[in-house]
């Protein structure tokens, strides 16, 4: 039981697959390369107990520590952080940089937030975070080269910067979606493109990749949050220079995708969603919804040919749980009693425990042959 | 391979093409660096201006999404809206003399008087224009107690409150340096009262 790798050599000799020349050459390899495991993880630990032990003494002892002492001391981190991602090969460790590149950033977000409790700044979150990136993103470019950096830098830049267009428009909510929209059609475009250049390919192909995948997203991500606002009827409708706006998108899209059609069907589709809800109102609700199957249907159907299992799958199990909200919505009043609640659970129940049947029927109704 | 710039460039034997890419490297690593020296260097600077005390009074429960923040109003001296009523106008407060025991006059922010006042806050009502002077950052340990003091009215509170900007400006900008009770610091009150 306790024989380890020895045992399993020893049965594979047994049993004729291994000689007993090459069991004792597994073995000492294994053996050398296990060599030290013991004294690496024993010296892990022990940095990480003195590491967690300054933390805490740091914490508790925090009202007392001097303000000085305090941005010194976090100065000094950045240094020394800056400094060890600066002595990392990134051709042989391309990981461990970037993620000392992250941790970097992360640790001039927490300097900022220190500078703003030792003197009582109270900034505007939004402004702080769009200061934040703006200092770091020089050198998360300049450095940083896997999607352990793009990803996040990516994710923080738009979610930064939509936070403050929202905040900029508060008084004029509709302004910001029409705007929005504008940026759903437009950004995919300049993402997915973006992987064209060579230079950005050679130097940076963690980004390319990265933004690939959110051109693909945004697009699908943009087209629900519309098809939601379709709810909305009291809602500012397109003038001719916005339509114009999106019209170039269009056609955009046509010059940069023309030889993918199946790229070119998912962006015009999902664009014209997206500029639904501002080209006229909703008399019914349940036109959003259709919509919604419609486009998710959609989908399934591109996921089977382009042979993605997944996109099929993921398709398909939204359609079921979005008709389960449709019985929701037709008999919302039912929840209000306890049979209603009853039979609602049960559905669900019996939707969740059956749905890969269910994709596998909704996979054989768009053609799809497993 | 590699695929940055500066290591593909190094493969080169006249590589100041390269030390060129590196420095462009170390200055964006320098860039937040600086950003933050300069930040610090700033409120260093504010704070150095005059601090004035004013009391303060009818504390709120705490903002507890942005973190623990005392919200207090200023308790403004009886006879300061001699010159301005803030019900009716947009008022400024005047600060002179003594920074301890300020005299703290209410005028009208357009008014010659005003123009000639070296420190002065505009305000909204009776509160600060600038919302952000209404509160003060608490270290969590401690917020409970001073909390449990203020709502019990066993000490008296005030505010080291200093104005920094240019005298041309219709009004400066203003900064909580210090909370105090019963006239002590509040590290130096959370010491004596053995509170961490």
């Amino acid at each position: 039981m306790f024989k380890g790798i020895a045992g399993k050599l020893q049965r594979w000799q047994d049993a004729e697959l291994l000689s007993t020349q090459q069991a004792q050459d597994i073995l000492a390899f294994e053996k050398q390369r296990k060599a030290g495991r013991l004294t690496r993880h024993l010296t892990f630990t022990g940095f990480f107990a003195i590491i967690l032990g300054l933390i805490s003494m740091v914490a508790a002892n925090w009202t007392i520590i001097p303000d000085q002492a305090k941005l010194g001391g976090h100065l000094v981190l950045n240094i020394g952080v800056a400094w060890a991602m600066l002595r990392i090969n990134p051709a042989t460790h391309p990981v461990a940089k970037d993620g000392l590149l992250l941790l970097l950033a992360g640790l001039f977000l927490s300097f900022i937030a220190l500078i703003g409790q030792v003197f009582q700044l109270h900034g505007e979150l939004n402004l702080t975070f769009g200061f934040w990136l703006l200092i770091c993103t020089p050198f998360l470019w300049y450095y940083g080269r896997t999607a352990l950096v793009a990803g996040p830098w990516l994710l923080m830049t738009l979610i930064t910067g939509f936070w403050n267009l929202v905040l900029y428009f508060d008084q004029t909510p509709d302004t910001f979606w029409i705007i929005g929209a504008i940026i759903a059609v437009y950004l995919p475009i300049i993402l997915m493109t973006a992987h064209l250049y060579p230079w950005f390919m050679q130097y940076k192909s963690g980004f390319a990749e990265t933004f690939l995948k959110a051109g693909y997203i945004i697009p699908a991500f943009a087209a629900n949050i519309a098809l939601f606002l379709f709810y909305d009827r009291d809602r500012l409708l397109l003038h001719m220079p916005q339509l114009a706006l999106f019209l170039g998108g269009f056609i955009l899209l046509a010059i940069a995708f023309h030889k993918e059609r199946n790229l070119l069907a998912y962006l015009l589709i999902s664009n014209l969603l997206i500029i639904l809800p501002f080209t006229f109102q909703s008399a019914y609700a349940l036109i959003p919804a259709l919509l919604f199957i419609a486009y998710w249907g959609f989908l399934a159907w591109l996921g089977q040919r382009i042979d993605s299992d997944n996109l099929m799958n993921w398709a398909i199990r939204l359609i079921i749980l979005r008709l389960f909200i449709i019985y929701l919505e037709v008999f919302g009043n039912m929840l209000f009693t306890g049979i209603g609640l009853v039979l609602s659970g049960i559905i669900l129940l019996l939707i969740l425990r059956y749905m890969n049947r269910l994709v596998i029927f909704g996979r054989k109704l768009i053609g799809h042959h497993d | 391979m590699t695929d940055n710039i500066s290591d593909n460039m190094t493969h080169h034997p006249s590589s100041n093409t390269a030390k060129r890419w590196k420095i462009y490297g170390l200055v964006t690593l320098a860039i937040p660096f600086i950003a933050m020296l300069i930040m610090v260097g700033i409120n260093l600077r504010a704070l150095e201006n005059t601090e004035y005390r004013v009391a303060i009074t009818g504390y709120d429960p705490r903002d507890l999404l942005r973190g623990h923040y005392l919200i207090f109003r200023y308790q403004w001296p009886e006879n300061a809206m001699k010159s301005c009523d803030p019900a009716k106008t947009q008022c400024c407060a005047c600060f002179s003399g003594d920074p301890q025991n300020p005299d703290i006059k209410f005028l009208q922010c357009t008014s010659p008087e005003a123009t000639s006042c070296p420190d002065k806050l505009a305000l909204n009502g009776l509160q600060p224009e600038n919302r952000h002077l209404n509160r003060y950052y608490i270290p969590e340990q401690q917020a409970q107690y001073i909390e449990n003091l203020a709502r019990q009215d066993k000490a008296d509170f005030s505010v080291g409150l200093v104005l920094y900007g240019s005298k041309k400006q219709p009004s400066k900008n203003g900064r909580v340096k210090m909370l105090y009770i019963d006239n002590k610091p509040l590290p130096q009150f959370l010491k004596e009262q053995s509170v961490q």
